[in-house]
């Protein structure tokens, strides 16, 4: 029920945003940008991955659970177009983040053998595809909201048990990424701005899964 | 901009300072099954003919009675003259009593016959090798195995270090052995842990499972002192279940048990001693020891002894046991694969009760 509130309430932001049509014609205006951005997500549950490993002994692949609840920080960069300088798509964009924190060793069994995941060393690479969004402005403020779209990566490192020893080995998972965000931003000269953007994860490793924060440099739009 | 770079350095600083292991370790071996252990049909080998008295509370306890269906006890050795001993009435009449008391516990009970020397401590492979090849011997042995067998339900036999050229002859006393006591008795074998062809454990070779399987009604693949010679946990469970998935190809229908070694090694120089659980805890508590827990789950310890001599001591206890049996769900080893517990006494107490309240 609140992914589906959170699904409606991003749509009906989007649709109160948008633009009315103007009565005369004019030429439509299209600006290029660029942003990056620091930023910090808690995923909810880290999503059940692919586990392969060992080498001397025996090597085995198979899925392993869950490491749980998992704080990231990292840092981003993207392309975005404005249209009419309301109407927003951003075009591409990549985020890549580690796991901060203290976190624990979760162990499994993959066909059998022991496997030791870590969870403080978790990756997590967002390639941020197309989206689509609106802003609006007050004096120096501009405000947005954004849905996109785009694939998500994690990644842990792992070992699987050999007797006394254990073995390398790497766990890892994609996710279909559809995220929504909110920005409110201050211009501070004519080619920068300084947002701060909310992005819950609409759908990331499992609905509702995620949450985003951060401070975003915006050039050029 | 200064907002934005002291957010990203402090993000770049959280991620540097905080990162790391938090010391927990959340088990979660078998979670995806539950967090019980798949039912097995369960043995436990008690090394001798009577059980000793904590062995005999373990085996009357009502958790041992819910987690093990049968009791092996290691006690017949023939001998070079085709004896198989216990010969003396007395002692015969006591194992047929501790077999009675057994099964009216609900226990099935079977005889282990220790292809040994007469120390029943020390195998000799060249010396059974040469019996296995003397039909004269191998009349008598059997004979008399069939007169030991009345009061039990079976026999399993424990061969040792047999040289590869004792294949014939071991697939031959089996199968005579099978025409005497089969099908009112059940035979079974204590198969080396090969997990491959040719055989890659000593003695493995003397193994023709595709042949035995004709005359045996189950194999019991002995993953046991995985790290031996040399100092390691006595399980390594993906070996196991390695070892165990060959014996299943060998073996055809006949079905196979995985061995649980409920006994410690103490490695050292001068060799390699089993230890008991509360062994393995006075060493702790006597050395000041911390107890440190190996990638398998198994239980280690290290101290150097009064002589100056290094040991590395690696044991179990009822939580590593269970570990172990929950990674072998029944999508690894399917529920036809049985569990056979090796060294009745030498474990946590603590681990009836565990299996006991783990089983579905």
């Amino acid at each position: 029920m609140r992914r589906l509130a959170l699904a409606v309430s991003t749509c009906a932001l989007l649709f109160a945003a948008w633009p009315e049509p103007r009565a005369e014609a004019r030429e439509t205006q299209l600006e290029l940008g660029s942003a990056f951005a620091g930023y910090g997500t808690y995923m909810r549950a880290m999503p059940v991955m692919s586990f392969s490993g060992g080498e001397s002994s025996r090597f085995v692949s198979g899925s392993v659970p869950s490491i749980g609840h998992l704080t990231l920080a990292g840092a981003s960069g993207e392309l975005t177009m404005a249209v009419d300088k309301r109407l927003v798509f951003p075009l591409a964009g990549l985020g890549l983040s580690a796991a901060i924190g203290e976190s624990p060793r979760i162990l499994s069994a993959v066909d059998g053998s022991i496997v030791e995941q870590r969870a403080w060393t978790a990756l997590m690479a967002d390639v941020l595809l197309p989206g689509v969004g609106v802003r609006f402005y007050e004096r120096r403020w501009m405000f947005s909201a954004t849905l996109r779209t785009g694939i998500s990566f994690a990644r842990t490192s792992a070992a699987v048990a050999n007797g006394a020893f254990t073995e390398a080995g790497a766990a890892s998972a994609a996710s279909f990424l559809l995220r929504a965000e909110v920005a409110g931003c201050r211009r501070t000269d004519p080619f920068l701005r300084i947002c701060v953007a909310v992005s819950p994860s609409i759908y990331q490793f499992g609905f509702g899964n995620a949450v985003t924060a951060g401070l975003r440099l915006e050039f050029g739009l | 901009m200064k907002i934005a770079l002291s957010f990203v350095l402090g993000l770049a600083a959280t991620a540097a300072i905080g990162c790391g292991f938090s010391g927990e370790t959340i088990d979660r071996v078998g979670q995806q099954d539950g967090a019980g252990i798949p039912a097995r049909y369960a043995t436990v080998v008690s090394d001798g003919c009577t059980p000793d008295t904590w062995q005999a509370a373990a085996l009357s306890s009502a958790d041992m009675r819910r987690a093990v269906q049968e009791v092996v006890l290691l006690c017949a050795v023939p001998r070079a003259n085709g004896d198989v001993g216990p010969t003396d009435p007395s002692a015969r009449a006591q194992l047929s009593q501790v077999a009675a008391d057994l099964r009216q516990k609900g226990y099935k009970v079977k005889l282990g016959v220790q292809f040994s020397d007469e120390t029943a401590e020390r195998f000799d492979g060249a010396q059974s090798a040469t019996e296995l090849d003397n039909p004269t011997w191998r009349v008598a042995v059997i004979a008399s195995l069939k007169e030991l067998a009345q009061a039990v339900d079976g026999v399993e036999l424990v061969f040792h270090d047999l040289p590869a050229g004792a294949r014939a002859d071991l697939s031959l006393f089996v199968k005579e052995l099978s025409g005497q006591i089969r099908p009112a008795k059940k035979i079974g074998i204590f198969a080396p842990p090969s997990t491959k062809d040719p055989s890659d454990v000593p003695g493995g070779a003397a193994f023709d499972l595709q042949t035995l399987s004709q005359w045996i009604d189950r194999v019991r693949v002995m993953t046991l002192d995985y790290a031996d010679p040399v100092s390691g946990p006595t399980i390594d469970q993906g070996w196991a279940v390695d070892a165990v998935r060959f014996a299943q190809t060998r073996s055809g229908v006949v079905p196979v048990d995985v061995a649980v070694p409920l006994y410690g090694n103490d490695v050292s120089f001068a060799g390699t001693r089993n230890v008991s659980y509360f062994e393995a805890l006075a060493l702790a508590d006597e050395y000041h020891l911390a107890v440190q827990v190996g990638p398998t789950g198994a239980l280690h310890l290290s101290y150097t002894d009064v002589n100056g001599l290094a040991h590395d001591v690696w044991y179990d206890d009822a939580r590593s046991s269970l570990r172990t049996l929950r990674t072998w769900g029944p999508d690894v080893l399917p529920l036809s694969v049985g569990v056979v517990y090796y060294g009745l006494g030498a474990e946590d107490p603590a681990l009836w009760s565990a299996l006991a309240r783990a089983l579905p």
